[in-house]
């Protein structure tokens, strides 16, 4: 473990980052959030919500002295994050997990004319987060998978928005532009780089943007893992 | 703004159709607990996943049980993660905090 920990330390000395969240903010929103999910008749037993990250994220991320509060692959992660939004120079843009990757949001705020989806994040976001510093669009999922009229440059999601449907993964690829870059966060798992890789849902989703005719995709395997596919 | 009720369309949507997959009713959603849909799934899935784990069985390699082992976490991942995005459209709808 104290390999692991020294080889983060250094290497968060060679990253500067414009946006990132810090950890100090991660664990208060984190905390006012984990209350109020903690707030609603949300069964907790291990049967019912498993090991899905989506579920334990704010229950972990709240606690001040948890294993990722304390260690600096927490900090490190983001690097790739900031970098897909910074190179893609986007000018509009979709985001669908505005709780979870805060900094990256307030930059892509700042930034380009910021479209946010609508699902619990929004929800989460709106009403533990925002401070009414910067305007945004919202778009429904029933909209993508109908195809939407404006077009992003850049998008910014979660394999989760994808994982029960995986050819809906198609459906966001259709809302770039050309030229534009679909980053999608969370796209590592265990099974991923084993044999059994190909029954995995996880493949699925980047078989099917593999499939595209007029894409290029790319996976970054650090951290929690980011894909990225561009609009070529 | 975030729209609880039109979020709450879609993961329906997306419940129905997993229910539909373990042999269950939407239109008996509210007698349904998490139990009896995981439960469900489960039975649906069946694969010697213990007795791999603890080497009783030698099937690591073996493509007919990596393929029923990965469809058996997909189905009850989904599941347990649409689930969850229900209770918290509803508890929006119910708090609308």
């Amino acid at each position: 473990m104290q390999y692991e920990y020294d080889y983060f330390a250094n290497l968060i000395k060679l990253i500067k980052y414009i946006d990132i969240e810090s950890v100090e903010d991660s664990i208060v929103k984190s905390k006012k959030i984990n209350e109020y999910l903690e707030s609603l008749s949300i069964d907790k037993r291990k049967i019912a919500v498993g090991m899905d990250f989506m579920i334990w994220y704010f229950d972990v991320f709240s606690k001040d002295t948890h294993f990722w509060n304390t260690n600096p692959a927490y900090f490190y992660a983001a690097n790739t994050h900031e970098f897909g939004f910074l190179t893609a120079k986007p000018k509009t843009t979709l985001m669908t997990l505005p709780s979870f990757n805060t900094g990256l949001l307030n930059l892509m705020a700042k930034r380009s004319e910021l479209t946010l989806l609508n699902n619990y994040q929004l929800h989460l976001f709106e009403n533990f987060i925002y401070k009414k510093d910067f305007d945004y669009k919202t778009l429904l999922i029933q909209e993508i998978e109908n195809g939407t009229e404006k077009k992003y440059d850049f998008i910014c999601m979660s394999i989760h928005d994808v994982i029960h449907d995986p050819a809906l993964v198609v459906k966001f690829f259709d809302c770039l532009t050309e030229g534009g870059t679909l980053m999608m966060l969370y796209t590592g798992t265990d099974q991923l780089y084993k044999k059994e890789s190909i029954f995995t849902d996880f493949f699925e989703v980047h078989q099917k943007l593999i499939n595209i005719k007029n894409s290029s995709v790319y996976h970054n395997p650090t951290g929690a893992a980011v894909t990225y596919a561009v609009k070529v | 703004m975030y729209d609880a009720e039109k979020d709450l369309n879609y993961i329906n949507r997306q419940l129905a159709y997993y229910l539909y997959i373990v042999g269950l009713d939407y239109e008996n959603i509210d007698f349904y607990t998490i139990d009896i849909i995981i439960n469900r799934a489960r039975n649906l899935t069946q694969a010697p996943i213990d007795e791999v784990e603890s080497n009783k069985l030698n099937y690591h390699d073996n493509d007919l049980y990596l393929f029923l082992k990965n469809q058996r976490i997909s189905l009850i991942g989904n599941i347990r993660r649409i689930w969850y995005m229900r209770q918290l459209a509803l508890g929006a709808i119910k708090n609308a905090v």
